[in-house]
């Protein structure tokens, strides 16, 4: 753990230490949230029932000691759900740490681009009119690329290239696109469209397949490569613009590279999952307070923490309840309370903003 | 260079400013608030586009903002790091070995290798601002430009800031300096370039400029530079001579 004054940083050396620590265990942490999820739900399937038949697609069993059922469970529902949910909470974790440096604003997340409503209203649009699953995927991808193409003509239309301007866009076009979600809940069917707009809306993983999983790895792991091949750069973005600018640094690159893999990983994650809150903007933190605030570190440790947080909140939703909660009532009932506790923290929150 | 500025619409901040500074000159820009100091810098970082003209400048320039804002909890050889790196190419640019051993330098070179671990945003302004100037050795620069870096500190901090830009001139690395205040160019200047308000500018030594009339006129208060006689020398001052009753005339 890192020392809760800002006074007594560790000297690096220990603090590679830490690092490493944390690595290790979240890496462990994550492995138990995963078989703990395969173990969980409606379905009684035990563990071991569950490694077995994981591993008998490496090495074939002589004898099945489980059922068909058990095994379809297993292998076509909970493995892609554990899936989706690693990969969509890993890359909303790093977007997350990537977007707090880049607009040097502890409180911003991914939402605040207007990508998620974009992708949000995209996805309500295809359930009302379409109605097939693969038809929301991608319109919320389209409208998710749409909304950050929005954002940014509105900002460069006023002539000022600058990270304010970028963020106060993304607020407007944000509620444009909330407007007009708002519209289609207004117009749907309420006796069919409009529970499926509002239970995606509210986002779950209980479509989870391989083939949504697979649109995830190839939209979400690019896009994360691309943040932290930027990592080192986001952090001399995180000391202000104009100072970035003098130190040398492309800053107009740097800043679209970096919201074009932060609209790549929401667009995705809510085209298969519906909108997820909270977890851009807490798990970052949480991160931040083991391994402290260079985005070298903090954005692999961000996607570990939020994969985990996201596959146990996942089992959560599937496994309190006869019926499945949604994503966001349990990332905000989570995740507020944690981060309130991690505001309180002596030491704050490992930014020195006042 | 030749260099003209002003801001979209606006009357000249400078026009065709000719400067020429060698190599391990410290020159101070001296002018009111409003004539341009800023902008000259910010042109001859190339952050800022001129009006009008060219400027001819080495490929490593550093510089020290009057002050740094650090949100995140970065160590002090983070920022250090950042001047080192910043100039790294590659996707995947992050500081090399080298980078390290340059930042460790610098850090030697302003005296504050025993911060190396701190978080600077927890320093006092003055150590700020020799982590900064160790920032800007780190990149490689031999120009550093500075806008009015000791503006936000207390006489204390002034005092070490100023010392150590004085001993970073000896060393060869070449200083120019904006500041509100005459006596850092009465106390360190080689040359001092003096921006009025009328879009005009001069450019001389510290006696050529720094006359009790210019000084007057270009700040429109009664300004006088006296010598302190003090036991190893001289110690040249800028006086206000404005105590009520002093020296106003009675009628």
């Amino acid at each position: 753990m890192r020392p809760s004054s800002v006074i007594n940083l560790p000297s690096l050396k220990s603090l590679a230490e830490h690092r490493l620590a944390f690595f290790a265990i979240a890496t462990l942490l994550c492995l138990a949230a995963m078989l703990h999820s395969i173990a969980t739900g409606r379905f009684d399937v035990s563990l071991s029932a569950a490694l077995s038949i994981l591993l008998d697609n490496l090495i074939p069993q002589q004898h099945a000691s489980w059922g068909v059922a058990e095994e379809r469970v297993v292998e076509l529902v909970r493995v892609p759900r554990i899936l989706v949910a690693g990969i969509a909470g890993a890359g909303l974790g790093a977007a997350g740490a990537a977007l707090q440096s880049l607009f040097r604003n502890p409180l911003v997340a991914p939402d605040i681009l207007g990508i998620a409503p974009g992708a949000g209203f995209g996805g309500a649009l295809a359930i009302m009119f379409l109605g097939t699953s693969w038809a929301t995927v991608l319109g919320s991808f389209v409208f998710g690329l749409l909304a950050i193409i929005l954002v940014m003509i509105v900002a460069r239309s006023t002539g000022r290239n600058s990270t304010l301007t970028l963020v106060l866009a993304g607020v407007v076009i944000g509620a444009f696109f909330s407007a007009l979600i708002s519209l289609i809940t207004y117009l749907a069917d309420v006796e069919s469209e409009l529970p499926a707009i509002l239970y995606w809306l509210l986002g779950s993983f209980s479509a989870a397949n391989y083939s949504r999983a697979l649109l995830l790895l190839v939209t979400v792991v690019p896009a994360g490569i691309i943040l932290i091949a930027l990592s080192f750069r986001l952090n001399i973005m995180s000391l202000g613009e104009s100072e970035a600018a003098a130190l040398g640094l492309d800053v107009n690159r740097v800043r679209w590279l970096v919201l074009l893999a932060a609209t790549v990983i929401v667009a995705g994650s809510v085209a298969v999952a519906g909108i997820i809150g909270w977890v851009g903007l807490v798990v970052p933190h949480l991160a931040r307070l083991f391994v402290g605030p260079s985005n070298r570190v903090l954005i692999p440790a961000s996607a570990l923490t939020g994969a985990t947080f996201l596959i146990l909140v996942d089992t959560l939703c599937r496994s309190l309840t006869a019926a499945e909660i949604p994503l966001s009532v349990i990332t905000a009932l989570v995740g507020a309370p944690v981060f309130v506790l991690l505001l309180r923290r002596a030491g704050g929150l490992g930014w020195s903003g006042d | 260079m030749d260099a003209s500025a002003r801001f979209p619409g606006g009357p000249w901040l400078f026009r065709h400013l000719t400067l020429d500074i060698h190599a391990g000159e410290l020159v101070v820009i001296l002018g009111p608030n409003g004539t341009g100091k800023t902008t000259l810098l910010k042109t001859l970082m190339g952050l800022e586009k001129l009006s009008e003209g060219s400027v001819e400048r080495p490929q490593r320039i550093g510089h020290v903002p009057q002050s740094l804002e650090v949100l995140f909890d970065f160590s002090v050889l983070d920022i250090v790091l950042m001047g080192a790196a910043a100039a790294n190419r590659g996707l995947f640019a992050t500081p090399s070995p080298e980078n390290y051993r340059a930042a460790d330098a610098a850090l030697e070179q302003v005296e504050m290798t025993s911060f190396r671990e701190r978080v600077f945003a927890s320093l006092s302004g003055g150590e700020r601002q020799l982590i900064l100037l160790a920032r800007a050795i780190a990149g490689g620069a031999r120009l550093i430009l500075l806008d009015e870096p000791t503006a936000a500190l207390d006489l204390g901090n002034e005092e070490k800031v100023l010392d150590m830009l004085a001993r970073l001139r000896r060393s060869g690395i070449t200083l120019l300096m904006s500041t509100h205040n005459p006596e850092h160019a009465l106390r360190l200047a080689d040359r001092i370039l003096l921006l009025s308000r009328d879009g005009g500018y001069q450019f001389g030594t510290v006696d050529e400029i720094l006359t009790d009339r210019t000084l007057s006129a270009l700040y429109g208060v009664p300004l006088a530079r006296i010598d302190i006689e003090l036991a190893d020398g001289l110690l040249p001052v800028i006086a206000r001579l404005n105590r009520p009753g002093m020296y106003q005339k009675s009628d």
